[in-house]
């Protein structure tokens, strides 16, 4: 046999000297120095910065406004530094330089040109008869505003956060030589949605509009409904870096003591950087996160929160989110749906107490039929019993298994159709029609009556006017089917009583969530409840929410 | 240390779960359902089917009658039902015997009927066979039993023609007793059976034969206290509902006074029928006061000469029919009172015991022997409302 002969094994140094010990540290000092060389460079940039902007600001601002325009010109460069979609629109002003500064596709520039930079170039002729103390006019933002300017709405500002706001907000910020104030324009014109019909929550009669993403559409939406000057519009910056703002609606002389303060107190406490949908402020400002049942009513449509904010409730809407919050939330609010107010009191009555009924076939059903079919037949007439036998002698799995079997499928295709694009999720509805309804019974997986079960489930959970609520039903659906198959009739039992208990004491902003139903000092709730009686009848407001004027009829309203 | 609580609770309750859980559990197609159970004298023991009993004798065969499901559910087969059955003393027993007969176990809860030969009934009294199926907690107090006078066996293997499952089939005879004056079928189930066995009442069971292929449910067999006594026939048992007011509806039939050989029939729609004792100077007596409305449900004889829509000849006929009821009703105290010496379901002793306290707490001790020496007046009025004819 033929030795290899084996190299002998030496240092890594030794064969490739850069991987010496000596050269790595020798390395190692080179970039220390350059770090220390880099915090030095950094420090005299930092000074450089400071020698621009001259004066002392106070520590909240990040500068104060000079007299000089290139010199607030540089300041506010330095703000907006790499923003490239603020303009910097320099012009003469009756002898004196003007800066225009506004965010592009924020600020309405034909309304400006008109308005700001047109008037204010027009001053050019220093002896003016209309004018005649021009240069007097020309000392202070005040006196320009007033003379000069044709944009409606306008304000001084002195501080450079208020002005920085400005312009991210969408006002035009115009600074002129001399006078160490800048002017907001409120010119604002952005691109957004049309005001269109409600998608999520469409009704057959009465009104259609729906709000948009635009805090101040929004609000005009449900001012053009009332003209009521009691109705108060609060608006709170939340977001430590979106600065989101948030509307706070209540009618001044109706809603519960108290109640306004606690929102704000909640909405303020709110400690996050960025709020981009109003489901985010949901979960920070209702009383029991892990609870799966929604504590805040939310809603798209206008009609709905005013009829909210006149039963004393208190309306919160967030830039930026089509979905309204309104507050406090009970079992009652969410099962009704504007629908009920616009056909005839006896078929809505029907309905909601349907609505009520299959509220609790969608979260029992399931699981009633698991603990009939593997613990307690005798339940069952014979007749039924048999063929429910019949039915289930062909398939291999326990009735546990092929519910959640089944309860698996139907959330995989109600996902599956609501993140398809629409296109596509028209054949997810065909293939699980044609799978659930037809194949898997065929192959003898699942048994018929089981598919009928499941599919009575979801119509049921379908048929809830809150979609959040609906999505607390399908949740429900599993523990109660594991309970039911481990305890039987017993375990369902169990699990309605945890389920009662829990809404019991779930409380939103003080109210209880299920706990008005069954509370007899709330007997003139029931007119609008369960049941809605006829308009003419219901002259109270709902006594649950505490408003301070408890008729509807105007005698007392004052 | 709140979260050592939780923990600690949640512990307890999976524990509860693994160690607890899913014991009752088992799938209604793993079960038999018996549907109904015969029990009759043990006639030939077969090897196989019966086991080495320590104590007793072969007393009872008792077969049951175990549903087949349907596969598919579309084509169903010819018999929808088998049978299996054993021999030995204890029901109890030969049932949990019967297991190795099985491969699934056996189901009792939806038992519709049980069965019961007068050969054992001759022998054993009805209380005892019984006892299991009042102790045992699967079944339900709506099973209907029947009494017949040949092989219960044959009875429960019975396959409707309407491929009902046999044991729901032989349980929905009865279902009609109230339209059916020769079957008395009020409160003759399991239930209502112990319930009388507690009161120390006589008991009443429809009787059930089987000929061919023809099952029917007609007359009664008759208990005194759980001792089986004979049976009665359909016009006795037709007078007795008359009698105690139970029937809801009944037919009866005459000879029509103008044509004879040719029947009319009367239809009863309502009555008013009040049984009440009376104590005169030491003599109980009973009166019966029915009144009946109803109408003329058939009309054989010549129409010319049975005119309905003749108001005298309605009275001759109210009055006949009167006496046609009266009739029935002293046949059925014959039947009942002299024959068989047996006060049905007690209903005479109860009234006695409602109307007349004092002379019961006399007379309850000796009450069997007086029971048959007891007279029974009774009044009969017939209205007939409507002729069902028109000119």
């Amino acid at each position: 046999m033929k030795r290899i002969k084996c190299p002998r094994i030496r240092k890594l140094s030794a064969d490739r000297p850069e991987a010496s010990i000596q050269q790595a540290e020798k390395e190692l000092t080179k970039l220390q120095k350059m770090t220390r060389q880099s915090t030095v460079f950094g420090e005299e940039i930092e000074d450089l910065v400071d020698q621009l902007r001259q004066v002392a600001a106070p520590s909240s601002e990040p500068f104060i406004f000079t007299s000089i325009l290139e010199e607030n010109k540089k300041l506010l460069q330095s703000i907006f530094k790499d923003c490239g979609d603020i303009e910097f629109r320099n012009f003469d002003a009756g002898g004196k330089s003007a800066l225009l500064v506004y965010l592009e596709g924020m600020a309405d520039t034909s309304n400006l040109e008109r308005n700001v930079i047109k008037p204010l170039m027009s001053q050019t002729a220093p002896d003016n008869p209309n004018t005649g103390n021009l240069s007097e006019i020309f000392t202070t933002m005040k006196g320009i505003s007033e003379h000069i300017l044709g944009a409606s709405s306008v304000s001084v500002l002195t501080k450079a956060n208020a002005a920085i706001d400005a312009v991210m907000m969408g006002n035009a910020l115009l600074l002129i030589d001399g006078i160490s104030e800048g002017l907001s324009i409120s010119a604002v014109k952005y691109v957004k949605r049309n005001i269109g019909g409600a998608n999520n929550e469409h009704i057959l009669r009465g009104p259609n509009e729906a709000f948009n993403e635009g805090l101040t559409d929004n609000i005009v939406l449900i001012r053009r409904r009332s003209r009521d000057t009691n109705i108060k519009v609060q608006i709170l910056k939340i977001g430590e870096r979106t600065k989101t703002s948030v509307a706070i609606l209540y009618v001044a002389n109706l809603v519960k003591p108290g109640l306004v303060e606690e929102v704000e107190r909640r909405i303020k406490l709110i400690d996050t950087d960025k709020v981009l949908a109003s489901a985010r402020i949901e979960e920070f400002i209702v009383d029991h996160p892990w609870s799966p049942f929604p504590q805040v009513q939310t809603t798209e449509r206008p009609d709905k929160v005013l009829a909210a904010l006149y039963e004393g409730r208190v309306g919160i809407i967030v830039d930026g989110t089509p979905a309204t919050l309104l507050v406090p939330c009970t079992y009652n609010v969410l099962m009704q749906s504007p629908d009920d107010y616009t056909i005839q009191p006896v078929i809505a009555s029907l309905i909601r107490l349907t609505r009520n009924v299959t509220a609790f076939i969608a979260i029992y059903l399931p699981a009633i039929y698991v603990s009939v079919v593997s613990y307690h037949p005798g339940m069952l007439p014979t007749t039924m019993a048999i063929s429910v036998a019949e039915l289930r002698a062909r398939t291999p799995f326990p009735s546990f298994l092929e519910a959640i079997m089944m309860e698996l499928l139907l959330e995989v295709f109600q996902e599956a159709i609501v993140r398809l694009p629409q296109r596509l999720s028209g054949a997810a509805t065909m293939v699980g029609a044609f799978m659930v309804g037809t194949t898997i019974v065929q192959a003898g997986l699942i048994n018929p009556l089981l598919v009928v079960v499941v599919a009575i489930t979801a119509i049921s959970s379908y048929s809830m006017p809150s979609y959040t609520f609906n999505l607390a039903l399908r949740w429900l659906r599993i523990p109660m089917l594991v309970l039911a198959s481990i305890l039987g009739l017993y375990g369902v039992i169990i699990g309605i009583l945890a389920v009662t208990i829990h809404a019991c004491s779930l409380r939103s902003f003080g109210e209880s969530y299920i706990g008005g139903l069954f509370d007899i000092t709330l007997l003139s709730d029931w007119k609008d409840g369960v049941v809605r009686l006829p308009s003419k009848l219901l002259k109270e407001r709902p006594k649950e929410f505490g408003a301070k004027d408890l008729t509807r009829g105007g005698e007392e309203d004052g | 240390m709140a979260k050592k609580k939780w923990i600690s609770c949640l512990l307890i309750i999976c524990t509860c779960i693994v160690t607890a859980g899913c014991w009752d559990m088992r799938e209604l197609q793993d079960r038999n359902f018996v549907l109904a159970v015969a029990i009759d004298k043990a006639d030939e023991v077969k090897e196989v089917e019966t086991f080495v009993q320590p104590h007793g004798t072969k007393r009872y065969r008792v077969s049951l009658q175990i549903l087949k499901f349907a596969s598919g559910g579309e084509q169903r087969e010819e018999t929808n039902t088998f049978i299996k059955s054993n021999t030995g003393e204890s029901i109890f027993e030969m049932v949990r015997d019967m297991l190795g007969q099985n491969s699934k176990s056996l189901w009792f809860e939806h038992i519709q009927v049980i069965v019961i030969s007068d050969a054992v009934l001759k022998e054993v009294g009805l209380s005892e066979i019984l006892d299991f199926f009042k102790r045992d907690a699967e079944m339900r107090s709506r099973i209907k039993i029947y009494v017949t006078s040949g092989k219960a066996q044959s009875i429960i293997e019975f396959t409707p023609p309407s491929k009902e499952p046999g044991g729901v089939y032989l349980a929905n005879i009865i279902r009609l007793h109230n339209k059916n004056i020769h079957v008395a079928g009020a409160r003759t189930d399991l239930g209502y059976t112990i319930q009388y066995f507690d009161n120390n009442s006589n008991v009443l069971l429809p009787r059930i034969e089987m000929a061919d292929k023809v099952v029917k449910l007609s007359g009664s067999a008759v208990f005194k206290k759980d001792k089986f006594i004979g049976y009665a026939d359909e016009y006795a048992v037709a007078g007795l509902k008359i009698m105690l007011g139970t029937e809801k509806s009944a037919v009866v039939t005459m000879d029509s006074p103008k044509t004879p050989g040719h029947q009319v029939i009367f239809e009863l729609f309502r009555h008013d029928t009040r049984l009440t004792p009376h104590v005169e100077k030491g003599v109980i007596y009973y009166t019966v006061d029915i009144t009946m409305y109803g109408n003329i449900g058939e009309l054989q004889g010549d129409i010319s000469l049975n005119d309905t829509l003749d108001p005298e000849y309605l009275r001759i006929l109210e009055v006949a029919f009167a006496e046609e009821i009266k009739r029935n009703i002293y046949y059925a105290e014959k039947v009942f009172k002299k024959d068989m010496k047996v006060d049905p379901v007690s209903s005479f002793a109860s009234k006695l015991k409602a109307h007349e306290p004092n002379t019961w707490e006399q007379v309850q001790d000796q009450w069997d022997e007086l029971y048959p020496t007891i007279p029974l007046y009774v009044s009969v009025n017939v209205s007939i409302r409507n002729i069902g004819s028109h000119k």
